[in-house]
């Protein structure tokens, strides 16, 4: 009988250190999608002469094993984020050079009135705030008087000052004078320090198992397509991890818990540069390069890969807008710092935030091809910690 | 008494306990992130077995 694509099963475990199977079990599987095995020879031409026409056959010196796969971007759901390592989409994240920032407790407990200086684009926060900078950056904040309704009230902050003042990534309509609070939440901020950790991974195919060892994560990407009457998209996250092959056995493909629907991105929040503006996307790419260090030691004869350099990069897909509503031409010229600001979703541990507080304008592309003209806007990164955010909060 | 730091410091590519750290960091504490980072059990290093003590000549 053939193996049956739709018996596709993955587990993911973090290693405790490089070359330490991490045993996934069944608590680590979890659904994905677009799963791709790539299992690819490494050869090398053989010159020796034999005295005839028919060359010999390459050397066959090993493998590259890669695997590719896409998560839909979920919250997590319940009343509080899980335990520290609990979410399984975060491995992914945290192998790829991110912090999974824990808040199990909103700060303040207790919603607390706002300090005097507030501004349309910055909120005062109050006594219970540490005056030391950027501490909150790329966090969910909730301001009270800021719309009604869970979702509405929150924010997020892009640049956060000794002073206490939280520079937010949209523009209000008057200066917040209310409370704030940062909420419970689980954030995963990237350009941390130190290195990543590597994953095991295996993946079934209807009856065979392939374990997966030391791998690290090579490509990330994040697309977030607005949700429309003609869109069929939603949110992923786009993966793709190099390692070796641990072990391959037979196996039946375990059973994959459903984890059911997933917020799409609309009634939301898309800010640019301080703007709502609309727009059918927006995707940034983490521009990973991964590098082995040779080391004949070793079965592969390299170490295991290590994330050598990011160059993060956005691409904003915008509905072509006045110059007087927002001045691209301007923006690029200028190269100032912006924020892109995105969230949907409704309720608590259900919504979801993604802010990149800076980044530099490119000159914006125009297309009319489609029904509708259109501005491309690439986003430059330049900042290293917490320039890339991704918050679910509760 | 140690005031907060000026700059937040450098997280790391692991899990951290947010609230944990904000308190450490009011406090001054310059070890706050060691403190706040949280190694899930599932991902610490199986403890190595003790070799066994070398038997006594009689």
């Amino acid at each position: 009988m053939a193996f049956r694509s739709q018996f596709t099963s993955v587990a993911v475990a973090v290693q405790s250190s490089v070359d330490t199977w991490g045993s996934p079990s069944s608590a680590d599987l979890f659904p994905c999608a677009n799963v791709r095995l790539s299992k690819e020879s490494i050869t090398a031409e053989n010159p020796e002469y034999l005295g005839t026409v028919d060359k010999p056959g390459d050397f066959v010196l090993g493998q590259k094993v890669s695997l590719t796969l896409s998560i839909p971007i979920r919250a997590p759901g319940g009343a509080s984020p899980p335990a520290a390592g609990a979410f399984i989409p975060g491995r992914f994240l945290r192998a790829a050079g991110w912090t999974e920032n824990i808040l199990s407790a909103a700060v303040p407990v207790a919603a607390e009135a706002l300090g005097v200086g507030s501004t349309t684009t910055a909120a005062k926060l109050g006594s219970t705030a540490v005056a030391t900078a950027q501490l909150y950056k790329g966090l969910a904040l909730n301001l009270s008087d800021n719309g009604t309704g869970y979702n509405r009230q929150l924010t997020a902050i892009r640049d956060y000052t000794s002073a206490k003042l939280a520079t937010i990534a949209e523009t209000l309509g008057s200066p917040p004078a209310a409370n704030y609070q940062i909420p419970k939440q689980l954030a995963y901020q990237s350009g941390a320090s130190g290195v990543p950790p590597v994953l095991s991974l295996s993946v079934w195919y209807d009856h065979s198992r392939y374990d997966l060892l030391n791998m690290t994560v090579s490509s990330l990407k994040f697309t977030f397509p607005a949700s429309t009457r003609n869109s069929t998209e939603y949110p992923m996250i786009e993966l793709t991890l190099d390692g070796d092959l641990y072990a391959f056995a037979d196996e039946d493909a375990p059973l994959v818990g459903a984890l059911g629907a997933i917020p799409t991105f609309k009634d939301g929040d898309f800010w640019v540069a301080g703007k709502a503006l609309g727009g059918s996307s927006f995707s940034v790419d983490m521009g990973i390069q991964v590098g082995y260090p040779p080391n004949p030691n070793k079965a592969s004869g390299n170490d295991a890969a290590q994330i050598t350099q990011t160059k993060r990069t956005a691409q904003i897909n915008l509905n072509h807008n006045l110059k007087a509503t927002i001045d691209f031409e301007a923006l690029a010229l200028a190269q100032a710092q912006q924020c892109l600001w995105a969230q949907y979703g409704y309720v608590a541990g259900n919504c979801v935030s993604f802010i990149i507080p800076n980044g530099r304008f490119a000159y914006a592309n125009v297309d009319n091809s489609g029904e509708f003209v259109t501005q491309t806007i690439d986003m430059l990164i330049d900042d290293s910690a917490k320039a890339v955010n991704l918050i679910f909060p509760f | 008494m140690p005031s907060a730091p000026d700059i937040a410091p450098a997280l790391p590519a692991g899990c951290v306990d947010f609230n944990k750290l904000h308190s450490l960091i009011a406090k001054g504490d310059p070890d706050a992130v060691a403190k706040a980072t949280v190694i899930p059990d599932a991902e610490l290093p199986t403890p190595l077995v003790e070799a066994s003590a070398p038997a006594k000549a009689e």
